[in-house]
């Protein structure tokens, strides 16, 4: 049997070795999705394919990058040593261990078993068993972090919850000039003039970098990958070494090309081609779920949250000598147990802490006051005293989905009644279901709305490129402010029809209350208008504030209005009234009402009946 | 300064830092010992990989030895999570307990039952391990040594 085999063999290897290269069924292999895949290949505009991947010695061929089919002769002419030495030869094949892999599998050959030391070594350092998807969300007083981030992390055979930390994180980022301004920072980032390439480093870097330093809290889901799958993955995380990719921030960001490696795991899987256009991280997680890979998650929550958490454990004169304590260097001790006297010095180390970071103190002033906090904590012989925070009841990716269409039924008092069409490209307003959001703040990009009226006139309503806030109550240890930001355009009452405004305005202030249950803020407003409705640029100081009440998990309500004065116009000002209801149907789903008032030349009464859904 | 500006200014941008996301290098960890001052260090590191230290990241960091040769050897793992993490150690070793000084006895191959010796070892020794407020990761490590050497229960455990 073993002889009849090794016949068949050599017989195979003598007819395919030499011709194979040339052979048909290598052309249908270079059509093949894992190929496309192994490649970052995907269809483009001049050339039938292009891969994503822009340094020349990731490919084996000049051509490589646009022509798959070539670079897959190349590979497997290298694989077969043709016109190379032997150990040129092995390099090769150890610099491409995924398609070695693959290929060898898939075409007649007698090539060897991978043999690559350094490979080995990498692998048995990380000693792979699954992978982990990491998203490191928002903290609620950095609504720029919204998007979040995303990184994986390699999880080892021997690990426990003590090792996690060791693990090695798996992270794709830019690689910014560090010359650039921040104008050509922006610029060069949109359309990917800095490139992008794969790290990998210890799990606690990042942990640190996200948890302690930005903090944010950070969601870890395990993903549902057998070792095997893992090893493909690694195999072919090894071959990106010389891969270097544009960095859009919109499409090609960590999100996509994360996902564009672990849809490597097997040849089943695709991951990437349902986006054409944009990937933010909450989408990336959503895409997972899709397919079933996500297992529930474990949360590390932020400074912040656990500095929260733990001024809730104390009294107000706990705290009060928690205080004296930062400002004084000392407290009086005697009125607490050992217990109580524990959770004051660890306070007052974590909260002192925590302005060192967050308003960059002055380190030779507050490092020995931080020292000198532990020492004292480091003598009384004490468990420490408080609890960490509890899971929050919903993971990001049970909130709704991040992109939002609607239909809109408007009865208007002064001009014909319409129905408008809405789409929104992402990603959360304060009247959206809660669910996994972080409460009071919001974020939409590129906020269009478009009407019909009954003499099937068709327009623009308002295009909002920008409206984004944040409004952080103060509460026991964060004092914080609000602000707003909106840039677009839109359309406002004039005497005889609607008129056409570009605006941007931005707000400071103050929030009031509990964002998960009642909560205003006023804010103090600048705004500049152009178009139709000013004869040139006018400029407007005012307030907006308003007040949003969660009645229940599925059902808000919101009061918020905005009056301006305009410093050169024929108006002495211009204001609007909006009375809101939102009633989340489903996750995805949610009717909202509106009344809205606005006066500028005239005044005009809307009542608007929405249906919305997120996708 | 200029970047100091140049950052702050796009601070207001909402996604411009959560879609570049960078690497920050070595000596991350160390914000108040030996650290440098908090938010012209959080700007510079969170945004520029210069600042901190010559480190290039690669597929291969802490995987093969800190120079980039061979698998990386227990002492070096120990000493690598000592210089990423001495802020939260210090915090935990005033505390007696926590996850980073768990790991740190994970990675330096305790024994279950030797931990918590290793632990209130530590506490009780906090003012001979972080020295002072200059204290390099380094002479943590050494000191954390020395008092591991000179335990009756622990000095097996000493590194080399």
């Amino acid at each position: 049997m073993k002889i009849l085999s090794t016949v068949i063999f050599i017989i195979l290897t003598l007819l395919s070795l030499p011709s194979f290269s040339s052979d048909i069924s290598l052309k249908t292999l270079a059509k093949n999705s894992y190929w496309l895949q192994l490649g970052h290949y995907r269809s483009a505009v001049l050339t039938e394919w292009k891969s994503e991947v822009d340094s020349e010695s990731f490919f084996l061929t000049k051509s490589g990058k646009t022509d798959p089919y070539a670079e897959l002769l190349a590979t497997v002419d290298s694989f077969n040593a043709i016109g190379l030495t032997v150990n040129e030869a092995n390099k090769l094949r150890c610099a491409f261990p995924a398609r070695y892999t693959w290929l060898k599998k898939k075409i007649p050959n007698n090539w060897p078993e991978l043999n690559c030391i350094e490979l080995s070594q990498w692998k048995e350092v990380m000693n792979p068993a699954g992978i982990t998807l990491v998203f490191p969300t928002a903290f609620m007083n950095s609504p720029s972090s919204m998007f979040g981030h995303t990184l994986l992390r390699v999880d080892a055979k021997d690990q426990n919850r003590h090792r996690e930390l060791v693990a090695f994180a798996i992270n794709f980022s830019a690689q910014p000039d560090v010359e650039d301004n921040a104008a050509a920072y922006a610029f060069k980032g949109l359309v990917g003039q800095y490139p992008g390439n794969f790290t990998v480093m210890p799990y606690y870097r990042k942990v640190r970098e996200y948890n302690d330093i930005e903090s944010r809290d950070i969601w870890e889901y395990k993903l549902n990958f057998t070792e095997r799958e893992v090893e493909r993955i690694l195999l072919h995380l090894w071959e990106l070494q010389r891969a270097t990719f544009d960095y859009y921030f919109i499409d090609e960001n960590c999100s996509y090309q994360l996902l564009s490696l672990l849809q490597l795991a097997n040849e089943k899987l695709d991951l990437t081609s349902s986006f054409s256009f944009q990937a933010i991280p909450s989408d990336t997680v959503a895409a997972l779920k899709n397919n079933k890979l996500l297992q529930e998650p474990n949360y590390r929550p932020a400074f912040g949250t656990r500095l929260y958490h733990y001024a809730q454990q104390l009294s107000a004169q706990e705290l009060a000598s928690v205080q004296q304590l930062i400002e004084e260097g000392e407290f009086d001790n005697a009125t607490y147990t050992i217990d109580r006297q524990a959770a004051i010095l660890e306070m007052a180390y974590e909260w002192l802490n925590f302005n060192f970071y967050d308003q960059g103190l002055n380190r030779d002033l507050i490092a020995p006051r931080l020292k000198k906090l532990l020492y004292e904590r480091s003598k009384l012989k004490t468990p420490p005293p408080f609890s960490e925070p509890e899971k929050p009841l919903a993971s990001p990716e049970q909130g709704h989905s991040s992109s939002r269409v609607g239909i809109t039924l408007v009865n208007s008092n002064n001009y014909d009644n319409q129905i408008e069409l809405s789409y929104r490209l992402a990603y959360h307003d304060l009247l959206d279901y809660s669910l996994g959001y972080i409460p009071g703040a919001q974020i939409s990009f590129f906020d269009f709305q478009s009407s019909f009226s009954k003499n099937d006139k068709l327009r623009i309503e308002h295009l909002y490129l920008i409206d984004a806030m944040s409004l952080a109550p103060d509460n026991e240890v964060f004092n914080s402010w609000s602000w707003n930001m909106r840039l677009g355009y839109d359309r406002q009452p004039d005497i005889n029809k609607q008129k056409s405004r570009y605006f941007t305005q931005g707000g400071y202030g103050k929030s009031f209350g509990d964002p998960n249950k009642f909560h205003s803020f006023i804010l103090g407003s600048v705004e500049f208008n152009a178009g139709d409705i000013a004869d040139n640029v006018e400029v407007g100081l005012g307030t907006e504030l308003g007040a949003v009440w969660q009645l229940n998990s599925n059902n808000k309500l919101a009061f918020t209005g905005n009056v301006m004065w305009l410093l050169n116009s024929e108006v002495a000002r211009h204001s609007r009234v909006d009375l809101s209801w939102n009633w989340a149907l489903q996750t995805n789903w949610a009717l909202r009402s509106n009344i809205n008032y606005k006066k500028w030349y005239r005044e005009e009464t809307q009542a608007k009946l929405t249906l919305y859904y997120y996708f | 300064m200029k970047k100091i500006i140049a950052v702050a200014a796009l601070s207001l941008l909402p996604f411009t830092q959560a879609m570049a996301d960078q690497d920050i290098g070595c000596g991350l960890g160390s914000m108040v010992f030996a650290g440098k001052e908090g938010k012209v260090f959080k700007v510079l590191g969170a945004t520029t990989n210069g600042t901190s230290g010559n480190q290039t990241f690669g597929i291969t960091f802490g995987t093969l030895g800190c120079d980039g040769t061979g698998p990386i050897t227990s002492t070096e793992t120990v000493s690598l999570f000592i210089d990423g993490n001495v802020d939260q150690l210090a915090r935990d070793i005033s505390k007696g307990e926590g996850e980073t000084l768990a790991t740190l006895a994970e990675v330096w191959g305790f024994a279950e039952q030797d931990k918590a010796e290793f632990a209130s070892l530590a506490q009780a020794n906090f003012s001979a391990i972080y020295t002072s407020e200059n204290v390099t990761s380094q002479t943590v490590l050494e000191n954390l040594n020395r008092l591991v050497a000179s335990n009756a229960v622990l000095s097996s455990y000493k590194l080399a």
